[in-house]
C-alpha cells in the first residue's frame, strides 16, 4: 500500500478552476470576513488562507490580512517545520508587528501604530508598497485581533482574512467573522476514521443551529454580558422569563440547574457553555426537552462526549448567533509522515458532513459542491451536521 | 579556544571536527544487513566516515546500536532567534516591593496541574512555600495570594475559581505532553478564558518541561516557562506584566495615532 502515488499525481497538475472555487465559495454569499481555522496545527490553514489571497488580489480585491497565530515565516517558530509563505502583491493591508515587518521581503508603508503591544512588537497596520512576502502575527486575543480587522476595514479592505491560530478556533465568532473556513488533515489523527470523526465532531459544533424559538427575539446578542444567565422555564411560559446574573456559568452551573422547576426549560447562556452544566442537566434529570442557548459556537466548550451524552438525553443546543462554515479543507499530509490517500480522505469526510462543500486545496479536487448552492439551507429542528 | 559562532560544528576530539555519537533502535534481527542499514541510515542523516561501535540484539527482532560518524553540517546561532519572556527577573525581596509600590494590592494566583496530568513537581516547585532550589514560592511572598489546586483539574474547575477569587493571573503546568496531550488541553482552556470574556483582566501562563514560550503565544498565552524555571521568574513576570496592563488601562489613551514618518 502506497498513499503517496495518487498524492504526488493529483500534487503536480492542480486544477485550476477549482482551487478558485475556495473564494468563489466563501464570497458568494456576501463575506466581507473570512476566518480560516483549523482543528490542528499544520491541518493546512495557511494553504487554504494562499488560495483565498491569490484568487482575491487577482480579482483585485483590496485585501487585509490578520493572523491570530503567527504566519508567513520560513520555518515553524515551534516545530521548525517548514511553512508556506504568504505573498502579498501591492495594495494589501497587514496587521503584523514591526519586527515581521522587517523580516518581510515585501516593502511596507506604515498607516496606523495601534496601541495594542505583543511579545513580537507593536501591532501596525501596514499597506503593501512593493509585493513580496510577509511575516504576519496580529495578536492571540479576540479583542486584539477584532480591533485591527476593524481598523483594515477603516482602512479601505474590502475583503478582511483572519488565519486562525494552532487549533483554536475563536476566530470563527460571528463578532470576528461572517464566514468561516474549517482545515482539517491528516495530522489530526492516526487513521481516516479518527480524522473524520474528530472533524464531525467540530464541524457539529461550528454548524450549531439558530435558536428559532419566539423569545428569540427579545434577546440582543450584544447586550448579553458573560455574566447573564436567563431561565425560561415550562411554569414560566407566557411570562417573563428569569434573568440572573452570575459570577460565571463555570461557578454556578448547580445553582442554575436548581432554578428549572423541570424538564422542558431553556436556558440563555452569556458565557460559555461548560461541560459540567450538562452533566448537571442529566444528573438532574431535567435534560429531556431542554434547550441551552449560547452566543455563538465558539462558546460551546463542553467535550464532545458531554454534548452528545446531554443530546442523546433529550437535549438540544442553540445560538444566538450562527456561524456560517462556508467549506472544508482536507489535507492528507502530516508533517510526521503520514499520509492518506488524498482522494479517500476528500471523498470520506465529504461524506460525512454534506452539504458542507469540501476542498482538497493542493489536488484542486472539491466535492459538494452542487447540492450546497442549489438546495437552500431549511430550517428544520436537527442540530448541525445529519 | 576560538568558536566561531556562525558555525557551530560538534566537538569530537579536537575544534570542528564535527565527530559525534548517536544510539537508536533498528525493528530488525541483528545480521550484517542490520549493521550496515544502521549505517546507510546515519549517512543520510548528514554524517561522513561512519562506524558501528557498537551493535546488540535486544529482542527476536530488534537491533540496538551506537554509531560514531562526522557531522558535516553546521549551525549559525547568531540568526537564531528565541522571543524569551520579557522581563527583568527579580530577587524575592525586590519582586515584593515591586508589588507595594507599584501595584498597591496583593496578587492573586491560581494555579494548577489540568487535565489527566498528576504530576505536580513543577507546579509545587513554583507555587508551595518550600519552593525549589532555594528559593521561596509564590505561596510564601506577602505580596501574593496564591491557589495551588493540585493535580488532574479540569479547566472547567481551574477558571471556575479564578472567577471567583478574581484572579490577576492563571498559571497552568503540563507535564504528560504524549501524542501532543497537552496541546488539546492548554487550547481548551484558552478558548474557555476567551469564551468567558476574561481574557482581558487574566494573565495566561504556561508551564512544563516541554513547554516554550514560543508555544504559549502562538496557543493565545501571555508566557510559557520551560526547565529550570524558578519561582522569582514567574514572579517577576508576573508583577511586571500586571503593572504594565494596569498603566496601560489607566492611560485610556486614543485608540491609535497614525504614523508620522515613514521607517
Amino acid at each position: 500500500m502506497n498513499p503517496s502515488v495518487s498524492r504526488e499525481k493529483t500534487a503536480v497538475i492542480p486544477t485550476r478552476d477549482d482551487t478558485v472555487r475556495l473564494l468563489d465559495i466563501a464570497i458568494s454569499s456576501g463575506a466581507e470576513n473570512i476566518a480560516v481555522v483549523g482543528l490542528a496545527k499544520n491541518s493546512g490553514k495557511t494553504v487554504a488562507l494562499n488560495a483565498i489571497i491569490k484568487q482575491a488580489q487577482a480579482l483585485k480585491i483590496r485585501i487585509g490580512v490578520a493572523s491570530s497565530g503567527r504566519d508567513g515565516e520560513k520555518l515553524d517558530a515551534v516545530t521548525r517545520l517548514p511553512k508556506p509563505r504568504i505573498t502579498l502583491q501591492k495594495g494589501a493591508l497587514v496587521a503584523t508587528t514591526e519586527r515581521l515587518a522587517m523580516n518581510s521581503s515585501a516593502s511596507l508603508e506604515p498607516l496606523i501604530k495601534t496601541k495594542h503591544a505583543t511579545v513580537l512588537g507593536r501591532l501596525i497596520i501596514y499597506r503593501v508598497s512593493s509585493p513580496g512576502s510577509v511575516e504576519v502575527a496580529s495578536g492571540n486575543k479576540a479583542s486584539v485581533v477584532k480591533n485591527v480587522t476593524e481598523l483594515m476595514r477603516h482602512l479601505g479592505a474590502e475583503l478582511i482574512l483572519i488565519d486562525g491560530a494552532a487549533g483554536r478556533k475563536f476566530s470563527s465568532a460571528p463578532s470576528l467573522a461572517d464566514t468561516t473556513i474549517l482545515s482539517t488533515g491528516a495530522v489530526v489523527a492516526p487513521t481516516v476514521e479518527g480524522v473524520i470523526s474528530r472533524t464531525a465532531h467540530v464541524v457539529e459544533i461550528l454548524t450549531t443551529e439558530e435558536w428559532s424559538d419566539p423569545s428569540r427575539q427579545t434577546f440582543d446578542p450584544e447586550a448579553l454580558t458573560n455574566q447573564d444567565v436567563v431561565i425560561i422555564s415550562w411554569a414560566a411560559m407566557g411570562k417573563q422569563p428569569k434573568s440572573v446574573k452570575v459570577e460565571s456559568v463555570l461557578v454556578s452551573a448547580a445553582e442554575i440547574v436548581r432554578q428549572l422547576p423541570g424538564p422542558g426549560g431553556t436556558i440563555v447562556l452569556g458565557g460559555a457553555l461548560p461541560g459540567n452544566l450538562l452533566r448537571d442537566l442529566i444528573t438532574c434529570r431535567v435534560a429531556r426537552g431542554s434547550t441551552v442557548v449560547v452566543h455563538d459556537a465558539t462558546r460551546i466548550l463542553a467535550r464532545h462526549r458531554d454534548i452528545s451524552l446531554f443530546k442523546s438525553g433529550g437535549g438540544r443546543i442553540k445560538v444566538l448567533q450562527k456561524i456560517r462554515l462556508a467549506a472544508i479543507t482536507t489535507n492528507p499530509v502530516s508533517p510526521d509522515g503520514r499520509m492518506f490517500d488524498a482522494e479517500t480522505l476528500l471523498t470520506a469526510i465529504a461524506r460525512t458532513v454534506r452539504p458542507i462543500p469540501v476542498i482538497d486545496v493542493i489536488a484542486g479536487k472539491t466535492r459538494n459542491l452542487p447540492t450546497y448552492h442549489e438546495k437552500a439551507r431549511d430550517e428544520t429542528d436537527g442540530d448541525g451536521v445529519a | 579556544m576560538d568558536v566561531n559562532m556562525t558555525r557551530i560544528r560538534p566537538y569530537g576530539d579536537t575544534l570542528d571536527d564535527g565527530y559525534m555519537q548517536l544510539s537508536f533502535t533498528l525493528p530488525v534481527p541483528l545480521c550484517a544487513e542490520a549493521r550496515k542499514a544502521a549505517e546507510i541510515l546515519a549517512e543520510k542523516m548528514g554524517l561522513e566516515d561512519v562506524k558501528v561501535v557498537y551493535a546488540h540484539s535486544i529482542a527476536d527482532s530488534f537491533s540496538f546500536f551506537v554509531v560514531y560518524g562526522r557531522c558535516i553540517h553546521s549551525v549559525d546561532m547568531t540568526a537564531i532567534e528565541i522571543p524569551k519572556v520579557d522581563a527583568d527577573f527579580m530577587s524575592y525581596e525586590e519582586i515584593n516591593k515591586f508589588i507595594e509600590n507599584r501595584i498597591g494590592r496583593r496578587i492573586v494566583v491560581v494555579a494548577a496541574c489540568t487535565g489527566t496530568d498528576a504530576h505536580t513537581v513543577g507546579i509545587d516547585a513554583i507555587i508551595n512555600m518550600k519552593g525549589y532550589r532555594g528559593e521561596y514560592g509564590l505561596e510564601r511572598y506577602p505580596w501574593f495570594t496564591a491557589y495551588n489546586l493540585g493535580s488532574q483539574v479540569p479547566n472547567e474547575d481551574l477558571l471556575a475559581k479564578a472567577i471567583q477569587v478574581n484572579a490577576d493571573a492563571i498559571l497552568v503546568s503540563q507535564v504528560v505532553t504524549q501524542k501532543n496531550i497537552h496541546i488539546d488541553n492548554l487550547t481548551h482552556l484558552a478558548e474557555l478564558v476567551e469564551a468567558e470574556g476574561i481574557r482581558d483582566r487574566v494573565l495566561l501562563i504556561m508551564g512544563g518541561p516541554r513547554i516554550s514560550h514560543e508555544l504559549a503565544i502562538e496557543l493565545g498565552y501571555d508566557a510559557g516557562f520551560g526547565p529550570g524555571t524558578l519561582p522569582s521568574h514567574v514572579g517577576s513576570f508576573i508583577a511586571q506584566a500586571l503593572a504594565q496592563s494596569i498603566r496601560n488601562r489607566r492611560e485610556q489613551a486614543r485608540e491609535v495615532y497614525p504614523c508620522q514618518t515613514n521607517p
